[in-house]
């Protein structure tokens, strides 16, 4: 049996008491100190001695980065854990913005070149984006969801509205009709920015104003108000015995489907915050390698 | 909806969920785990595409989830009644299951954690980098359905965890793991994960 | 109250019965570890539930805070028990069975697995993760990669590469190879052929931009005449000092490092030059070296002397004391005691920068006559050669005898004799010759040996010979540039009073070289990074490409030299095709 190792369950800034931290510091500081050396010829910029060495640096941090999408693929075999590498991660892409900035010599323009150095600075503020997702929003998910899976939160909603179908039907077919439609219109999950808003689009069909007509329209249910409210004015409205029983039982149910309801949305709408940032992160990283490859090779081809 | 049990809580739901009579499982911390998979991901890899780890399942409190995945116990309760006795418990400690393996289920019915599964062997799969960048064929332990399989000549076996034990490097799943919630503890540990638990993160 | 827990745990194929007798006033449920039963798994509170004994024999099952209970298969808060009644929590289900004897409430506890039965929406699920709405990391990757090729290599590539000259290429391209800019050109640069041109001079692929681009506009002498006899030379391009393309735009180097890097150590870098001396920066820049036009023989040469050196001298064959000149009580000329200032002498060139050269009849004539006749002051020899002094001489005086018709002794006194008719005798031109040569002896000797020009110049009496050569004068050429190889520009220094640099108050002698020296200049200037004084680097006053010496390159000794436009033909061909011509 191999032993657990002494210290777990580090976040990925704290892993092995902020060991990569340090390396970071210390690549950024020598980085600085480059820069700081006096060059007489030209003004700061890429092509002087510094500028080739901190490009150089540069280039091959980038490379070691993009190659964390191969080893944490790599089960078999691979240097050390993929938290360790994730935390290295972290910490030397935060210095790449430091050392690829210095070799820029500060000189920005509507080239391939500052656009190299665009496509990495998204790069680098999305990953401190997911950084601060993966620390914060876990906990919060999970608390949210009160331990339990999604899967068994849409399994109470199930539940639940199974047993509103049969009480409403027993207050009145017209109520039954009512509640049917809440429960076919209630909406979860959606597009990109739907998810994200974690708003209940739920709607419900309702028959006009008075019993008798037959005017249909749509409004909106969310979070159930439209029904709840409904609802309570029948119980208002009610003579009392059997059906205001029922009619507070219908009540309490849908509150108790608001409650889950919100938590499922809830649940989407986190987990979708908590994967954005890598649809900006990866796909702008390899357009990043590209760019990195072109850059080197149009400063050569014009040298 | 959440109390802050305190120690004592935490050790009784371990003792619960039978981590007592276990030499080796898998924790999950729930505030570390962001639900990328990497370790069922790894699971499947190290073992010809089948994961032997269900993460999302087995029960949690105060932040320990326990995923369904053996605990290799002090007294194997798959030991009992294997007909070929394909289960073994390495020097080293892990209990595995070896190829010889008839398909009878026994062992499946008798863990009373249900950590051991029935499989057919999964299909091959194409490069890692022809999947990187062109989506072909499924990717690195993606599910698929090993409840049956084309070949017909397939047999279903009993697959289960068995802590890596062919690996130089160790248990797949905690060197997968990039936020470092998954680790795999003895029960003389426990009390460091409960003070890591209580002390935060 | 009494009550039996009957646990039944259900394999695939067996089941297996426990029971449990509790005594306990009330039965709590939940998954805290101090419930009197315990229930784990999920969807199970800490204290979900409290299972108590009424007064009136009831039993009564209440959820505890924001618990819920499924009893009978309905969501409710609390319920009264009676046979057979089921209450779910998580994944466990009470049912309530006969109570045997002696006990008020038996319950039997089953726990199911996570999915316990196949459960359906009303209403149809929606994409639930960025995934499932259709969003995939690598369809933007290949998007995102794609869009760099084609916007970073294709379309440059393909308009560097287009067959034919720059005109040929299409007027309008998406993106030209101006994309690959790291910088922009420097203003001067941003001329028709250069800016739409990368080629021009980035001649060809992964290589340096070579000297010849530069030289197709540019004709610059190089830092020494034969690059080839100067290792230290051997490998420099004009790329290597001169960058493009940057911010702020510096296409020339000003710094001290350009010089210093080798001229703080000749013996290291060209150990023959043993004639140049190490310079640090200005605060430690050796004496000047100055270039002293002397006569050797018949001819003017220069040589170069440092100012420290005690054989420094002006040698110019010229008398002239600035002392005597510059006396603050006047010196006496024609219109009286003047007060003469530097000015009246040393005028500054049209551009500023060095003094117009000294000519006799501009700035001595004024006071230095060369007249040599008391009766006719307003005549003046030439001021040239002694034999044109004696030519003019003997013609001025041969005329007044041609007039006078006899020797005369004042011009005032001419007058004409009647005159016999006919031609004179043969003896009176022998006679006119005989008196006007006599006369303009005289009067030469007068004027070389101790008035005009004897004040000024170096005349050697050669007594023996006769006529004008009895008279040798050295010729005068009076130094105008001692620092051929820097540039001063008086302009610039006009604020400074003339006497704070040279010394000439006080010079009496003219072999006086009152050109400041080092020390002078070291009273305002230091080195290039000095706080305290005038920040001095080599290239104030040095160039590092030096000037042609004459005709129109002269004009402009400051800047690089540029062809002239119909020598420059790339420019020209620019040009005619802005004009449309072909």
């Amino acid at each position: 049996m191999r032993v657990a190792p002494k210290i777990f369950h580090q976040t990925i800034l704290a892993y092995r008491g902020f060991h990569y931290a340090w390396w970071a510091l210390g690549l950024g500081l020598v980085s600085w100190l480059i820069y700081l050396i006096p060059n007489y010829e030209q003004p700061a910029n890429g092509g002087t001695w510094q500028g080739y060495t901190l490009g150089t640096v540069g280039a091959l941090l980038i490379v070691w980065l993009l190659w964390l999408g191969i080893r944490k693929r790599r089960n078999d075999g691979g240097i050390g854990t993929v938290q360790g590498w994730v935390s290295a991660h972290v910490y030397l892409g935060t210095t790449l913005l430091w050392v690829a900035t210095l070799h820029t010599g500060f000189q920005f323009g509507w080239n391939l070149h500052t656009l190299a150095y665009g496509l990495m600075a998204t790069v680098i503020i999305s990953g401190m984006l997911g950084v601060w997702a993966y620390l914060v929003l876990p906990a919060r998910m999970v608390r949210q969801r009160d331990n339990r899976t999604r899967d068994e939160l849409l399994l109470a909603i199930v539940e639940v509205d199974r047993q509103c179908l049969r009480l409403a039907q027993d207050v009145h077919p017209d109520v039954g009709a009512f509640v049917q439609s809440a429960l076919d219109r209630t909406v979860l999950g959606g597009s990109l920015l739907q998810q994200l808003s974690g708003r209940d689009r739920s709607s419900v069909e309702i028959r006009g104003g008075k019993e008798n007509s037959t005017a249909q329209r749509i409004v909106r249910n969310r979070n159930q108000g439209q029904v709840i409210r409904a609802l309570a004015e029948r119980l208002a409205r009610s003579p009392g015995g059997k059906e205001a029983v029922l009619l507070q039982e219908l009540l309490w149910l849908f509150a108790r489907r608001k409650t889950l309801l919100q938590q499922v949305l809830a649940d989407v709408r986190l987990q979708g915050w908590l994967q954005l940032w890598l649809l900006v992160h990866v796909p702008l990283s390899l357009a990043l390698l590209v760019a990195l490859v072109l850059h080197i090779f149009s400063v050569f081809y014009y040298w | 909806m959440e109390a802050d049990p305190g120690g004592g809580a935490v050790m009784a739901f371990l003792m619960e969920q039978g981590l007592g009579e276990s030499t080796d499982v898998l924790v999950i911390h729930e505030d570390l785990c962001v639900g990328c998979d990497n370790c069922e991901v790894a699971c499947a890899e190290t073992h010809g595409g089948v994961s032997r780890l269900d993460r999302a399942g087995g029960a949690s409190f105060a932040s320990v989830h326990v995923p369904i995945a053996c605990r290799h116990c002090e007294f194997p309760h798959c030991m009992k009644e294997c007909p070929p006795d394909a289960i073994h418990r390495a020097p080293s400690g892990e209990v595995y299951i070896d190829n010889t393996c008839i398909g009878c289920e026994n062992c499946v019915r008798n863990c009373p954690y249900g950590v051991i599964k029935m499989a057919y062997p999964a299909p091959k799969k194409p490069s890692l980098f022809s999947w990187l960048f062109f989506g072909a064929g499924s990717g690195p332990g993606q599910h698929h359905d090993c409840s049956h399989s084309d070949d017909k000549t397939a047999l279903k076996k009993a697959v289960k965890c068995d802590a890596c034990k062919d690996l130089a490097q160790g248990p797949a799943c905690v060197r997968a793991c990039p936020t470092g919630a998954a680790v795999r503890l003895e029960p003389q540990r426990f009390a460091d994960l409960i003070s890591r638990q209580k002390g935060g993160l | 109250m009494r009550c039996l827990i009957r646990t039944i745990a259900a394999q695939k194929d067996t089941l297996e019965y426990r029971d449990a007798e509790y005594v306990v006033n009330e039965i709590s449920l939940g998954a805290a570890s101090d419930c009197t039963l315990y229930l784990e798994g999920r969807g199970v509170l800490p204290r979900h539930a409290l299972i108590a004994l009424r007064r009136d024999g009831r039993v009564q099952i209440r959820a505890d805070g924001g618990a819920t209970l499924q009893i009978n298969n309905k969501e409710q808060r609390s319920a009264l028990l009676a046979l057979n009644d089921t209450i779910r929590i998580g994944q466990h289900l009470l049912t309530v069975i006969q109570a045997p004897f002696g006990f008020d409430l038996a319950l039997s506890l089953k726990t199911e697995g996570v999915v316990q039965e196949e459960g359906r929406l009303e209403f149809e699920l929606g994409p639930m993760s960025l995934t499932e709405a259709g969003w995939s990391r690598r369809r933007w990757a290949w998007l995102g990669v794609l869009l760099v090729l084609i916007g970073g290599l294709i379309l440059p590539l393909t308009w560097s590469l287009w067959p034919g000259d720059a005109k040929a290429r299409p007027a309008h391209w998406p993106v030209t190879d101006n994309a690959w800019l790291s910088g922009p050109l420097h203003s001067v640069h941003r001329i028709p052929g250069l800016i739409d041109d990368c080629g021009a001079c980035h001649e060809a692929p992964f290589v340096q931009v070579r000297d010849q681009a530069c030289k197709t506009c540019h004709e610059t002498p190089d830092h020494v005449a034969h690059p080839e006899k100067a290792p230290a030379f051997a490998d420099q391009t004009c790329a290597g000092c001169h960058r493009e393309h940057n911010e702020p735009a510096t296409l020339v180097r000003h710094d001290e490092a350009l010089c210093v890097d080798c001229h703080g150590d000749i013996a290291q870098h060209w150990p023959e030059k043993t004639e140049l001396r190490d310079v640090g920066n200005f605060a430690e820049h050796p004496p000047f070296k100055l270039s002293l036009l002397h006569m050797q023989g018949s001819e003017w040469h220069t040589t170069r002397i440092a100012q420290d050196d005690p054989a420094l001298s002006e040698v110019s064959n010229l008398k002239f004391s600035h002392a005597q000149h510059l006396n603050p009580d006047g010196i006496d000329g024609p219109d009286g005691s003047t007060v003469m200032e530097c000015v009246d002498c040393h005028q500054p060139q049209q551009n500023g920068k060095l003094m117009q050269p000294i000519q006799m009849e501009q700035h001595c004539a004024s006071c230095h006559s060369l007249a040599f006749e008391a009766t006719d002051p307003e005549r003046q020899v030439p001021h040239g050669k002694p034999e044109a002094v004696v030519r003019a001489l003997e013609e001025y005086y041969a005329r007044l005898y041609a007039i006078q018709g006899g020797p005369v002794e004042s011009v005032h006194e001419l007058s004409r004799p009647a005159q016999r008719p006919g031609k004179p005798p043969k003896s009176f031109y022998a006679a006119m010759k005989a008196w006007a040569d006599e006369r303009a002896l005289e009067a030469a000797t007068t004027l070389m040996e101790e008035s005009a020009c004897h004040s000024c110049h170096d005349v050697t009496v050669h007594a023996e010979k006769s006529g004008a050569e009895r008279w040798r004068v050295l010729p005068v050429r009076i130094t105008e540039q001692w620092l051929p190889k820097s540039r001063f520009d008086h302009a610039a220094h006009l604020q400074i009073d003339c006497g704070e640099c040279h010394a000439a108050v006080k010079s009496e002698k003219t072999t006086d070289v009152l050109l400041p020296d080092l020390a002078n200049c070291q009273q305002c200037h230091g080195g290039e990074d000095s706080s305290s004084q005038v920040s001095s680097g080599c290239v104030g006053c040095h160039g590092y490409h030096p000037a042609a010496a004459s005709g129109y390159h002269a004009l402009f000794p400051r800047s690089t030299v540029q062809k002239l436009p119909s020598h420059n033909s790339a420019l020209q061909r620019a040009v005619s095709q802005q004009k449309g011509s072909p």
